[in-house]
């Protein structure tokens, strides 16, 4: 018997089927993704994750396969398609899960180690999606299909005023990106409290459409809770910095590009063709949605700041 | 020393690791050293290099590629392009495929060491910069939500295994 859930992220479905095990209660996601849990029909979702207890997987990688180790996955290729090891410093088991994609689908089989829950004195399954697994996967599946992922804070200010057509004034969206300890959750907070929406404060999907560059909200927060699912035109992206005076710098295409490279997340596991392709989408990015370099005072003053740079670019 | 790290001189083959990813920015070619997750930036005469080097060759090769797009003659620049590739092979982002004959390498070919953890970029010729890139799936969400450290989404953190 399994359970299936699904969660809709950035336009993504993932579709997670989790086997279930007598006695063991079900694994749970932290709230931050009920947001985004969806209902969609059978064979509908892109990805799907089929999570089973078994001892995890681990195939012989491919020969000259690019092959990445943190201190807590590993990736690398095998038969030309991803897979990720996790790791566990329990006595005798040293990964504790695998995620090994099928060959030519969007379909991922999830091993996690029976003897896991015993080992770890844990009381629930795991859950599928359960960090860092699930954000692996949506990172390869949404990069594949074209989108980047940025290690920022992302915000859809309120519309003011109206239009000529009267309608409600555009709501701007812009994106903060930056290393950890830039400032991200903290321009984060003070847009919450000057009333726009903040779609998270860690990772930022962004979906290129014919009418433009999307930025769309995922669950992966940091220091703020708050995430949304919602999505909206990008109209700016800033590299932050902390400073004494707040600066707002318009950067050329090509800084900008140099300084994506070092926010965007990068899927290693796919080699010099993906990660190519996705340079080349940040160069289109920086292109075309005008890439400021923001050094920052925190307080509400920036915000205004903010607000009058992004009224001059319309 | 790693077999790829044995002298080098113009008549040796090499290639990019297979390890490695690449893009021009610019004036620069950048490459992320994938096992390391470290982007490093080139400077001109080291980026027309990388650029010459995309299909296997030899380093002579490579110099003409070079001085050809630098408009300069070869003989002016091979002992800069043997320094940045010696460099660009201790840093392994290049792999030496074969080698001269031992004993027919030129006297300033001498054979490089592995570089070692710490050691500055500028120590290496024809690199620029170096930046660590953060790991995604590594973060410090475990300790921020109310599942908190330990919580499910945290069970492979080494301080927790489990629920």
């Amino acid at each position: 018997m399994s359970v299936s859930t699904s969660y809709r992220i950035a336009e993504l479905v993932l579709r997670v089927e989790q086997q279930r095990r007598d006695g063991v209660a079900p694994g749970i996601l932290p709230p931050a993704f009920a947001p985004f849990a969806t209902v969609v029909p059978v064979g509908e979702a892109d990805v799907t994750l089929q999570a089973v207890s078994e001892p995890p997987e681990q195939p012989r990688p491919d020969p000259g396969s690019p092959r990445c180790e943190t201190t807590q996955w590993i990736a690398y290729r095998s038969e030309d398609r991803p897979v990720f090891l996790f790791k566990s410093v329990l006595p005798g088991l040293p990964i504790w899960r695998s995620a090994v994609r099928e060959r030519g689908a969007a379909r991922w089989r999830v091993s996690t180690a029976p003897e896991f829950l015993s080992l770890a004195g844990a009381e629930r399954e795991p859950a599928a999606l359960a960090f860092p697994l699930g954000e692996l996967v949506f990172l390869d599946a949404f990069t594949e299909r074209g989108g980047l992922v940025f290690h920022s804070c992302g915000i859809r200010d309120a519309g003011e005023g109206r239009g000529p057509d009267g309608q409600p004034g555009q709501r701007r969206g812009m994106i903060f990106t930056g290393h950890s300890g830039r400032g991200k959750s903290t321009i984060g907070a003070l847009w919450i409290a000057q009333g726009a929406t903040l779609l998270c404060d860690d990772r930022i999907a962004v979906r290129p459409t014919p009418e433009g560059h999307r930025l769309c909200g995922t669950p992966w927060h940091g220091d703020l809770r708050q995430v949304s699912p919602e999505s909206g035109p990008l109209h700016a992206l800033f590299f932050l910095e902390h400073a004494e005076q707040t600066q707002i710098e318009r950067i050329s295409a090509e800084d900008a590009q140099r300084r994506m490279l070092t926010t965007v997340w990068q899927p290693v596991w796919t080699g010099q063709a993906g990660l190519g392709a996705l340079w080349e989408r940040c160069a289109r990015l920086a292109r075309e949605v005008p890439m400021f370099r923001l050094r920052f005072r925190p307080e509400p003053a920036t915000i205004d700041r903010l607000r009058g740079a992004m009224a001059e670019l319309a | 020393m790693s077999a790829e790290a044995k002298s080098t001189s113009s008549g040796a083959r090499v290639r990019h690791a297979p390890s490695v990813a690449w893009q021009r920015v610019g004036d620069e070619v950048v490459v992320l050293d994938v096992p390391r997750r470290t982007l490093v930036g080139l400077n001109g005469t080291a980026s027309a290099l990388w650029e010459a080097l995309a299909a296997e060759s030899d380093l002579a090769a490579g110099a003409s590629a070079v001085a050809e797009r630098l408009q300069q003659p070869t003989a002016g620049i091979l002992d800069e392009v043997e320094q940045i590739a010696q460099a660009l092979i201790r840093r392994e982002l290049l792999q030496v495929v074969a080698t001269l004959p031992v004993g027919t390498a030129p006297a300033h070919a001498a054979a490089p060491s592995p570089a070692s953890a710490g050691e500055a970029p500028d120590a290496l010729a024809g690199i620029l910069w170096e930046e660590q890139l953060e790991a995604c799936g590594v973060y410090a969400a475990c300790a921020k939500d109310e599942f908190g450290e330990g919580g499910p989404q945290c069970t492979s953190s080494p301080s927790a295994g489990s629920s």
